[in-house]
């Protein structure tokens, strides 16, 4: 088990991250929002802008077309794929998504391609895979403006009408809604609607609602003036459109992927927490096991402590309960334990000491299990002393004897 | 038959669509008046200033190119770039025009004195719009305030 100061290390650095995670998540739902404003404002210029376009076509219906962007190739040679990312990453599957969408695209065509990287991310993957990129644009900025993008429209411009490449796609990913964002190939030049078999993800610029609006017009000065005023700009906004497209659902991808992240990070905050409170726990509980053991330890010391001394008290009137009981160690050969051991013998006094015999000593000794003394013949004669009061007599016999015996 | 009007630029809806009287246009080939009931046409924009009129008050935009579909009940512009002329930075213009020229006098390829044609071009019609607007007094507008900051 991980001590608590490391739980407690992770759980601060899940909950760190987790708070970042919060703070990008927030910041994406608002980019989304004024991502997709941008795409509504200007789909009001975009549809109006295809209902003039086949106005004209139809009103002209020479069925020559009337401006080069809007003229198919008939042999298609090489083509030109504007591949659109995101410049930085957490942002879940949007740029795999798109990225692989893509290269499945242009190995359907199976033709030579230029690749045209907008975004850091697809840049670094067409790298990777060894694709042929004739342009890249990065940093592009969140609140674009048309002109911030017109630098790639006109590249694909040029190359489409000097001829280098006959037709151009926009990769691109469509926003449904804040959870389904959809990958999409667009054809965008010629300005015509294109039908490639058998792939899902084609789509067509802005499909006309209006279709009633077929007049009688009077075109001021004439129609190619209007077409060569249109086409360009509209040329421009289906770039535009689709980066904010791009743009709403890289913000809501990585807000979705930051939700799933703060949610995680909060899980494992939590699952962390309980695996700290854990170990705290049963650090509490060792110090208590530690505790009660010494307790227990010093409890039984106590106790037999407690026993010794009732012993000791058991013994006591033995000893000295007695009324009258003498100090046996008096007599020179008797210590403290031979008293204790004539004691239990019930031998108190100096007198009962005294009418002892050798043999009778010898018998008590033997029974408390004690070595005899080789003072032993003298201590009957010391008890009479003893027990007489004559303790002058005592101390000169004592004097005269050498360890007890008699010299 | 009341005549309807929307202007849409690029990247944003400039006026949504509205009941007016009159539209005064800024076509190509000169300035274009739009009744009721107009033959429907599709002309081009030049610079100049579009004027949407409603009973006594009215709207004015400076434009920068575009297109313009006219039908007998309804005109939408399709502008390149539309300021309201109300909005217009004096000052800022001054100094658009005299950064544009002095481009023009020391540009050195054709892309950078065409944009600075462009730029000045675009300086001197805010001037001329705002100068035009300052002597003409005040004008009562079809956008009230509060409705223009709510955008």
């Amino acid at each position: 088990m991980p001590s608590s100061r490391e739980v407690k290390n992770r759980i601060r650095s899940v909950k760190n991250i987790g708070q970042i995670t919060r703070a990008l998540e927030a910041v994406s739902a608002s980019r989304v929002r004024k991502a997709q404003a941008r795409v509504l404002a200007s789909r009001a210029y975009a549809y109006k802008a295809m209902e003039i376009l086949m106005n004209i076509q139809a009103a002209t219906a020479s069925g020559g077309a009337l401006h080069p962007l809007l003229t198919t190739r008939e042999e298609v040679k090489t083509i030109m794929v504007v591949l659109i990312t995101s410049d930085r990453g957490l942002a879940g599957a949007f740029n795999t998504n798109i990225i692989r969408t893509a290269q499945r695209f242009v190995q359907k065509m199976g033709k030579p391609v230029q690749w045209v990287a907008v975004g850091r991310k697809g840049r670094d993957a067409l790298v990777r895979a060894g694709e042929n990129i004739v342009a890249e644009f990065m940093n592009i900025p969140d609140d674009l403006r048309i002109s911030d993008i017109s630098p790639v429209s006109r590249l694909a411009k040029d190359a489409f009408l000097s001829g280098e490449v006959d037709d151009v796609f926009i990769a691109y990913t469509d926003f449904i809604n804040t959870l389904t964002q959809r990958p999409a190939v667009l054809g965008w030049l010629p300005l015509v609607p294109h039908d490639i078999e058998g792939f899902e993800h084609i789509k067509n610029f802005a499909q006309v609602s209006d279709t009633s609006g077929n007049q009688d017009y009077e075109f001021e000065p004439n129609p190619q003036a209007i077409i060569d005023e249109i086409v360009p700009r509209f040329t421009e906004l289906i770039l535009y459109q689709t980066y904010l497209e791009s743009k709403a659902s890289e913000h809501s991808a990585r807000m979705v992927a930051m939700r799933n992240a703060s949610d995680n990070a909060s899980q494992l905050a939590d699952a962390l927490t309980l695996v700290y409170n854990k170990a705290r726990q049963a650090a509490i509980t060792n110090e208590i096991l530690d505790i009660v053991g010494g307790a227990e330890a010093l409890q039984a010391t106590l106790d037999k402590a407690a026993e010794d001394i009732l012993r000791g008290y058991e013994q006591a009137p033995k000893i000295s309960g007695i009324s009258g009981a003498d100090d046996l160690t008096k007599i020179e050969g008797i210590g403290p334990k031979m008293a204790a051991a004539l004691n239990s013998a019930g031998i108190t006094r100096y007198a009962q000491l005294a009418q002892l015999s050798e043999e009778q000593l010898r018998e008590i000794i033997n029974n408390a299990g004690m070595r005899f003394s080789p003072s032993l013949p003298t201590w009957a004669r010391q008890a009479e002393f003893a027990a007489n009061g004559d303790w002058d007599g005592l101390r000169d016999y004592q004097d005269k004897l050498v360890a007890g015996r008699e010299a | 038959m009341p005549l309807h009007v929307e202007v849409v630029s690029r990247e944003e809806k400039v006026f949504e669509e509205k009941e007016a009287d009159m539209v005064l246009v800024p076509a190509a080939e000169g300035q274009m008046g739009v009744l009721p009931r107009h033959a429907p046409t599709l002309t081009t924009l030049g610079f100049g200033e579009l004027v949407i009129r409603k009973g006594n008050a009215e709207e004015r935009f400076a434009i920068y190119g575009g297109v313009v579909d006219v039908r007998p009940g309804k005109v939408v512009v399709l502008a390149e770039l539309a300021a309201s002329s109300f909005a217009l930075d004096v000052e800022a213009a001054e100094r658009a025009r005299e950064a544009a020229q002095k481009s023009l006098r020391e540009g050195v390829t054709d892309e950078e004195r065409r944009a600075a044609v462009l730029e000045l071009r675009r300086a001197n019609l805010e001037l001329q719009i705002s100068r035009k607007l300052k002597s003409s007094g005040s004008i009562l507008r079809i956008i009230k305030d509060d409705e223009n900051d709510s955008q």
